[in-house]
């Protein structure tokens, strides 16, 4: 099974959670992104995230190419959502398919941290007394 | 000297008051020449630009020296915050 990676507006919704089934992979490890009613201890309203969208594209399908270095056979599913979200809704989604368990934790794990550190998007949090700022790396 | 388009993002966006514009560039020029000939054109960027990384035609520049061309995008790339 090819990978499937994108950027799509709104948050992710069931479709997107649904990991991909295949019977040679006994095992798929799942992240979701859930977008938090709080940071530095303020409340948090929503998040704005906007992106490079094809240079993102590109930076999504490459890191989930480059997971492959946990196995050869992995699959990735990941989606990341753009636009206005409120607190509970799902940004990020992240499926890796493996044969065994070990591949298919560290690939996850992996993932999120490549995106955290190399994907051009970027988020605006609005805070509950109404002001907001862009957050600069996380 | 060559015609450069410039993309910016987030607070990038934000300080310099566009999301594009076309900016006359060197062809050849390092990263330390780059980001005073945008914080001259956008004075109130000045602060934020150490943290920038920047991206020509889609992909990230290592540091040191790089080329552009006519039509080259550059885009600056502050901090990302995905996820």
């Amino acid at each position: 099974m090819a990978n499937v990676t994108g950027l799509v507006d709104g948050p992710l919704g069931v479709a997107q959670r649904s990991p991909p089934l295949s019977p040679g992979n006994g095992a798929v490890a799942s992240f979701l992104g859930v977008v938090r009613d709080h940071a530095k201890g303020r409340g948090v309203t929503r998040l704005h995230y906007e992106c490079y969208r094809p240079m993102a594209e590109k930076v999504l399908a490459r890191i989930a190419d480059d997971a492959r270095r946990f196995d050869p056979a992995l699959v990735v599913t990941a989606w990341h959502g753009l636009g206005t979200m409120v607190p509970g809704e799902v940004s990020l989604v992240l499926h890796a398919s493996s044969a065994h368990r070990g591949p298919a934790f560290d690939a996850v794990r992996w993932l999120l941290e490549e995106i955290k550190r190399e994907l051009p998007v970027w988020k605006r949090q609005t805070f509950d007394d109404g002001s907001d700022e862009w957050v600069h790396g996380s | 000297m060559v015609g450069v388009s410039v993309l910016y993002f987030a607070a990038t966006r934000d300080l310099a008051g566009v999301a594009e514009e076309r900016l006359d560039l060197p062809a050849e020029l390092d990263h330390v020449e780059l980001r005073a000939r945008l914080a001259a054109a956008h004075p109130r960027l000045a602060a934020l630009l150490p943290t920038c990384r920047f991206a020509v035609d889609e992909e990230i520049v290592p540091p040191g020296a790089m080329r552009l061309r006519d039509g080259s995008c550059l885009a600056l790339i502050p901090p990302v915050s995905g996820g």
